[in-house]
């Protein structure tokens, strides 16, 4: 969880939800509940400063409308970095994530909110594949999509 | 406008990093939290995405244009656990190209190993620019 800093007058904008898995067994494609987060610019600054990515189109509206954006837009690594999140109560439950992919089909702007769902795509005992996806409220197609594996080595 | 293809294969010269535990921290701070979870997990994890940063040194030969890039897809896949305060050294190397419709596909490679020498991660980024905007600069691509 992230401390506030004192003097910080940042507001975090994120709502935040509590991820629970499904009941085992799970049938093939159970989805699992979404959670919802407004990025906001502060989130944004944040994370550029963080990861290094100093990209004006992230914090500067005339430099995204330069680029033929509608306006600042949020990181591809932060979008992708909420769907790890995400995949965070399989972690907790002993799973380790071999292999996470996304594609990053449109931009995601700061002040949206976003859900952040997914599916079980196939579960065994010591392995499961969950497909995931980021869509923007109001949005006709998912902004994000992508797809993790994962494994234990010793299943409860 | 005609397109410098780049150079396949041709790896960048090795770069290697310490896992700063300051560095992780304020990372994963940047990433708002979806769900409650305890601090001493919080604590010893290290972010699915902060292989990212990461960044290897450029590749001779790529050229990039500055703007018009996009980052199409990113792919990961781990092998062993990056641990904070150990070092890993990072090469690249361009994996894939192909032109459709005016617009150059480059598919980026990067290998991450331990200071043991095995395997730590391999990420894979897609990136997409208009073909004949390379000439403009000479850049690592823009996370």
């Amino acid at each position: 969880m992230v401390k506030q800093r004192k003097g910080e007058s940042w507001r975090r904008s994120v709502t935040r939800t509590t991820l629970k898995r499904p009941a085992i067994p799970m049938k093939k494609r159970t989805f699992l509940e979404p959670a919802y987060v407004i990025l906001e610019q502060p989130d944004l600054i944040r994370y550029a400063a963080a990861s290094g990515d100093y990209n004006p189109i992230h914090y500067d509206r005339e430099a995204a409308r330069a680029a033929g954006l509608p306006g600042v837009v949020v990181h591809g690594m932060l979008n992708m970095a909420l769907l790890a999140e995400y995949l965070g109560p399989w972690v907790e439950d002993g799973y380790r994530v071999e292999e996470f992919h996304v594609r990053f089909r449109s931009f995601v702007r700061p002040g949206t909110k976003l859900a952040i769902a997914g599916t079980v795509q196939s579960e065994t005992d010591d392995e499961v594949k969950i497909a995931l996806q980021i869509t923007a409220e109001g949005a006709p197609h998912a902004a994000v999509t992508g797809e993790a594996l994962l494994r234990r080595d010793h299943p409860e | 406008m005609t397109a410098i293809a780049p150079p396949l294969g041709q790896p960048s010269a090795p770069r290697t990093y310490v896992i700063d535990p300051e560095w992780v921290r304020s990372f994963r701070r940047a990433i708002p939290a979806l769900a409650k979870k305890s601090d001493s997990q919080g604590d010893r994890e290290i972010p699915l995405t902060f292989p990212f940063v990461l960044q290897p040194n450029p590749i001779p030969g790529l050229r990039m244009p500055d703007s018009g890039l996009v980052h199409g897809t990113q792919r990961f896949r781990y092998v062993s656990p990056l641990r904070i305060g150990e070092t890993v050294t990072v090469v690249a190397e361009v994996s894939g190209y192909k032109e459709r419709g005016g617009t150059a596909f480059v598919t980026l490679t990067t290998r991450a190993i331990h200071a043991d020498g095995t395997d730590a991660f391999e990420a894979e980024s897609l990136l997409l620019y208009p073909a004949g905007d390379e000439a403009s600069s000479q850049v690592t691509p823009d996370p």
